[in-house]
Order: structure tokens, then sequence, then C-alpha cells
């Protein structure tokens, strides 16, 4: 026990009187919170699979199993699979962008519920608050990474040769999702505070997400229901981020159809990504506005 | 507490104030409701902190003192950074960690040692500070054996007492302490006084919020007293304790009996046989409050025990006093005997109280008064039905 009073406090490494309960927010999270941020992530994991059989294993059927049903009906039942544009494989045409949308919405739902789901400490211990919807995020991903791979290896198997053009655009998708998702979950987790009715929306949301994005079917289908409206549905972030996706794994340069992804994707992805950065900063103004009565509202 | 030095300053409370919001969310369809009968929500707002002052300087203990209500938990809670202040500011030196709520970052698919690890990190330890100080927490713990097995299989002694652990290792510059040495049998129980012992020596800031008056004069060299939100003193602990126990000292059905008859002018009012036989003990030999207790049967304020005892002596709760002023209201929002009485309040519940349901007869007493301002909740949650009251509650009730 005498080994602690080493450790007496310096008076001058005290630093001056602040206010308690003050952080910058993500950043300061990402900067001093990063082993404390691995923790709960470990923790979610571990809580998540506890006493399954299967345990993580379930990260990967759950997507496959999704993958299969809407490739036999998508691309067997309803004649996707035949089409010219899918970039000769209907397959890693869906289950790209099955995997953006999987993240997005994991991310979404998530961080949500991040803030309800450890009100516990919410409560009781003063700590960054952004770390639970970033913990959430990290959490998607460790799921997100699984389907990545999965992906990798069917298109490597089938002859992928990507070109750094291709690497970009995936990278270039990827980002767009995870800004945009965090963005949106770091507003909702802040109004689920208050309304779980945030909850629902993002549950709801998701589901429309799914069929607002050319995941399922190729864009040029819509144009003909969509008119000039066609220009929301390329300038809606996920479009372009899904896009980014279908290019990076099937737009070979050697590839004749140019058709596979909408016309000016790079225009598109970098509007994506400026709307993203936006919905990601106010995503942080609006959860830092309502935190401070998160408490006493739990 | 006049100290020049302010470069020891540790802790800072300046001019502190919170009031909460008792009116709850309301759904779509409440809303809809008021709106087409025409209701407004009134706003209910709860004092929690009334412009708080105090410092608490390198090296000191300081308890925080008063009763439950009195604002100690909303206090600490504000220094520690989990709520936001409404005015006032609060400034502090270094890392404030401590023994709030120990456990509340424990999760039960973890093991010991990962749970020491993720609480360590939550305290704001890093990774070197936790493989430090590791073996201690373990071994003040005294669960060394199951260290690595699943907390949810331990007890719950087992498990206060590893959190416990970990937070009295967790080496913050100022420690908050919340009811110290709930935890654990007396063998424990003294470890952990002999480790905040050793806190104190090490020149460690500690601020101790307790209700055992032993611990206080025990740990601390000082205390601030809060009552209601106000702090009435700040100063030596024995001045601080003798002071609120006399203030805060419960009073008797007998003597709430009679301050509300002498409120209302000690009125004059007939005697009768069956006023005087009403309780065995109530008569003009066993109580000076005899005539009050008898003026209230009178006028339907107050009821005793039911078989011939009105309790004289019993210490009276904020039960108690509700219910006699609602009834020297005139029971306003309606007899609670009546059927459909409640109706009043059923689209217009202010605060609901975990302590109190809605349908039992004296729920209408404890809304109405809440309602009117009179009463608000102990906490966040409770009424307190059961806490004393005391002849400054019952003076401001009967203003």
């Amino acid at each position: 026990m005498a080994k602690t009073t080493n450790n007496t406090i310096a008076d001058s490494n005290l630093g001056e009187l602040k206010a308690p309960g003050r952080s910058k927010g993500l950043i300061d999270v990402v900067l001093h919170y990063r082993y404390l941020l691995n923790l709960i992530v470990k923790k979610e994991m571990k809580a998540r699979y506890r006493g399954s059989f299967l345990g993580r294993i379930w990260t990967y059927i759950k997507p496959l199993t999704q993958f299969l049903i809407y490739f036999f009906f998508f691309g067997v039942v309803f004649g996707m699979k035949a089409r010219s544009d899918v970039g000769g494989n209907f397959a890693v045409f869906q289950f790209s962008g099955l995997c953006a949308i999987n993240l997005f919405v994991e991310v979404w739902r998530n961080a949500t519920t991040s803030i309800r789901a450890n009100a516990a400490l919410v409560q009781k211990i003063y700590l960054p608050r952004e770390l639970f919807p970033l913990s959430a995020w990290r959490v998607a991903f460790s799921h997100f990474i699984p389907q990545v791979i999965i992906l990798l290896s069917a298109c490597l198997f089938t002859g992928w040769h990507p070109t750094i053009k291709n690497i970009i655009a995936i990278l270039f998708g990827i980002t767009i999702i995870s800004i945009f998702a965090l963005g949106l979950g770091l507003i909702f987790a802040g109004i689920n505070v208050f309304f779980q009715d945030a909850e629902n929306f993002v549950d709801l949301f998701g589901m429309v997400a799914t069929w607002a994005t050319p995941v399922l079917y190729h864009w040029s289908l819509l144009k003909q229901f969509l008119g000039p409206l066609i220009n929301v549905y390329f300038a809606w972030p996920l479009t372009a981020a899904c896009e980014l996706m279908h290019y990076g794994f099937l737009q070979y340069p050697y590839f004749d159809n140019q058709n596979i992804v909408i016309p000016h994707i790079w225009r598109y992805g970098l509007i994506a990504l400026l709307f993203s950065i936006i919905v990601c900063i106010l995503g942080q103004i609006i959860f830092r506005k309502l935190e401070g009565k998160f408490a006493q509202e739990l | 507490m006049d100290k020049q030095n302010n470069s020891d300053v540790m802790l800072k409370v300046d001019n502190v104030s919170k009031t909460f919001s008792l009116t709850h969310n309301v759904s779509l369809k409440d809303s809809f409701v008021r709106l087409v009968k025409g209701k407004r929500v009134q706003k209910k707002e709860f004092k929690a902190l009334n412009h708080v002052s105090f410092e608490v300087h390198k090296g000191e203990s300081v308890g925080l003192i008063g009763r439950n209500g009195s604002g100690k938990s909303t206090l600490l809670k504000l220094i520690s950074g989990v709520m936001n202040i409404d005015e006032g500011q609060i400034l502090a030196r270094g890392r404030i960690a401590g023994l709030i709520e120990v456990g509340a970052g424990f999760h039960p698919d973890l093991t010991g040692r990962e749970n020491v690890y993720l609480n360590g990190a939550i305290l704001g330890m890093t990774k070197e500070q936790i493989d430090d100080k590791f073996e201690q927490i373990v071994a003040f713990s005294e669960i060394e054996k199951f260290i690595d097995t699943e907390v949810r299989f331990y007890s719950s002694g087992m498990f206060l007492r590893l959190a416990f652990s970990v937070a009295v290792f967790s080496d913050p510059d100022v420690f908050l302490i919340d009811e110290i040495l709930a935890v654990g049998d007396q063998p424990f129980k003294e470890k952990c006084m002999k480790r905040i012992r050793e806190l104190q020596d090490e020149g460690k800031t500690l601020v101790i919020v307790s209700h055992s008056e032993e611990q206080i004069r025990k740990v601390c060299d000082r205390c601030v007293w809060l009552s209601h939100g106000n702090l009435m003193y700040d100063g030596d602990v024995e001045t601080a304790l003798t002071d609120m126990n006399e203030f805060e000292e419960g009073i008797t059905r007998g003597y709430m009996a009679q301050m509300i008859y002498e409120s209302k002018g000690s009125p004059k009012f007939e005697l009768s046989k069956e006023l005087t036989n009403a309780y065995e003990d109530v008569s003009e030999k066993l109580t000076p409050y005899a005539k009050a207790i008898w003026w209230l049967k009178s006028e339907g304020i107050a009821n005793g025990y039911g078989n011939g005892f009105f309790g004289t002596d019993d210490l009276a709760n904020r039960m108690t006093a509700s219910i006699m002023i609602y009834n020297m209201l005139g029971k306003p929002a309606g007899d609670e005997n009546k059927k459909g009485a409640k109706a009043d309040f059923d689209n217009e519940i202010l605060t609901t109280y975990a302590d109190i349901t809605p349908s039992t007869p004296n729920a209408n007493a404890v809304w109405y008064l809440t309602k009117i301002g009179k009463l608000g909740p102990v906490d966040g949650y409770n009424f307190g039905k059961s806490e004393l009251i005391n002849k400054n509650d019952m003076e401001k009730l009967l203003k």
C-alpha cells in the first residue's frame, strides 16, 4: 500500500480552474478517449454475442441470407441478372450495395439508441457523450468488415483486378456513409433521449433507404418514373455512396458498358461528401445543445 | 473560510442554482386532448439549488450534509459535470472522479478483470495507470480467485467490493464520495475507511455526502449544510451537525395539529363529549395539543389511527402534512372517497411520483399541493411520503 504515496499529486500539474463536464466533442473522444472507446466497443461486442453458440458467425449469416433472398427474387425471378448494365455480375452489384446500406442503417440505428442504452453511465459519470454514438459506429464497422471480406473474396475469385481508381471509389463511398450516418446518428441520439419516436423513425427510414438507393435494382429503372426528379435521387448521398461502391467493384477500365453507375459519379460523390460533412457538423452542434439535459431526462 | 490564497482552491462553487422542470414530456394524444379541452400545460418547477457558493481547498475533506431532497446529490452531479448548471458556475482543478454510484459502468457479461479496466478508464485512468494499480485493486477487493469470472456470477457484495476498489484507486485530484461505506461487511468498511484516511494523508481533496453523522465526524474537516437547496451553514463540523439536527428535527403529529390550529387564529369551538372521547391518547391532562386536535377533528381536517388513537407523539411525515393541509383547504380537487373526483387530474397529472399510487385515497392531496406549488418531489421521482417534516417546512406550508 505504501506504493501509492509515490503518486502524490504535484501542485504544478493540476493546471487551471476549469468548469467540469465540458469537452470538445468528437475530437476530444478521438484524441483523448481512444482507450476507453476501445473498451466500450469490446464490451458491446461481447455483450451482443454472449450466450450465443454461433457467436460472431451471425455477422456472416444474416447478410448472406438477406443477400440470397434478394438475389433470388431480383436477380433470378425479376431478371436483373440478365441486364447488361449491372457489370455482368449482379451478385457483386447487389452485395456491394447491400453492404453499404447495411452499414448506413446499422450505424444510424445503433447510434440513435446508444445514449439510452448507456443511461446508467450518462446519468452518473461525466464522459464526453459522443463516446456512445462513436462506439456504436465502431461496432457497426466490425459487422461491416466481415461483409466486405466476403465481397472481396467473391470478387477476387471471379477475377477482379482493381485499379487505384476502383479502390479510391470504394473508400470514397465508405467515407461518405460513415460520416453521413454518424451525423444522423448524433442528431437522433440526442432527440431520442427526449422523444423515443426517434428510434421508430430510424427503423422506418432504414427500410425506406434500402429502396431509395440503387441497391437492389439499376438506377436507370427509376428514370421513367421520376422524370426530372431523378436529379434529387442522384443528389441523395446514399445514391452516390452506393454507386461509388458499384464503381469500385464493377467498373473496370476495359469494360465497355459505361452505364453501370450514374452519370458524373465523382461530382455527385463530392457533393455527397460535402453534404455528409455538413450533416455531421450539424449533428455535433445539435448533440451538444441537447446533451446538457441528458442526465435529468433519462 | 476566508483563505486569501486562491491558488490552492480545488473546487469553487459560485452562486450556483439549478431548477428542474416537473412537466413531463407529453404525447401527441395528450397534447391533442389538451388542445380540444382548452387546458394549458402548467409549468411547474422545482428549485433544487438556490444560489449556493463555497470553496474547497487542496487537502480539505468537506462534508455535504442535509436531508433527502436538500440538493446534495444534485450538487455532486453538477460538480462531476453530469448535469449542467442553470445559473452561476463551478470551477475545479485537475481531474474529478469519485465514488458516485459505485459500479455504474460495470457490465455483467465482462469478467472482473475486464470490468476493472473498463471502469478504470471510465473514471479517467489510462491503461498504464490501471496496469500499475491492478494488483492493489484486486487485493483490496479480496476477490483474487474470481477475477477472471464473469461479474454476473458475483454475489452483490463481491460486485460492490470490486467496484468500490476500482473507484478508490482511481486517483483523481478531487474525490467525490456519495454515501461511503454503504458497501460490504464491517471489516471491509473499516478497510475503506482506512483507505480514505490514506487518501487524506496523500493530500487528496475530498467532497463527501453522507447521512451518517459518525462518518462525517470521522472524515470531514468542514461541513456544508444544505436545506431545500439553500446553503444554511459552511464551517465547523460539530456546529453544522448540531444546527442541522436542531433545525431539521421532525415535528410530532400533535405539534403539527397545534401549528395548523394556531395558523387559523386558534378559533373557538364547541367541545362535545363525542370529540373529547374520540382519542384515548388525547385529553387536556395528557397533551398540551388536545384542544388543537379536537378542533381538527371537528373540522374534519385530521383523523387519528382509526381505533381511537391520534398518535400525538408520533413524528409527522410529508404525507400526514399533505393530507391535513389539503383537508384544511377544503379538499379543492374533490373528495377522494367520491366517485369521479379524481377526474380533474386525469389529463394533467403534473408529476407522477414513484411512491404515490394514483388510485390511493391520499393521491389527490399530494397532487393538488404539487399543482399549487406547495410541495414538490424530494428527488426526481419520489414524493417522499414518509420523510419527516420539520417546523420550518410546516411554516412554509401554512403560509
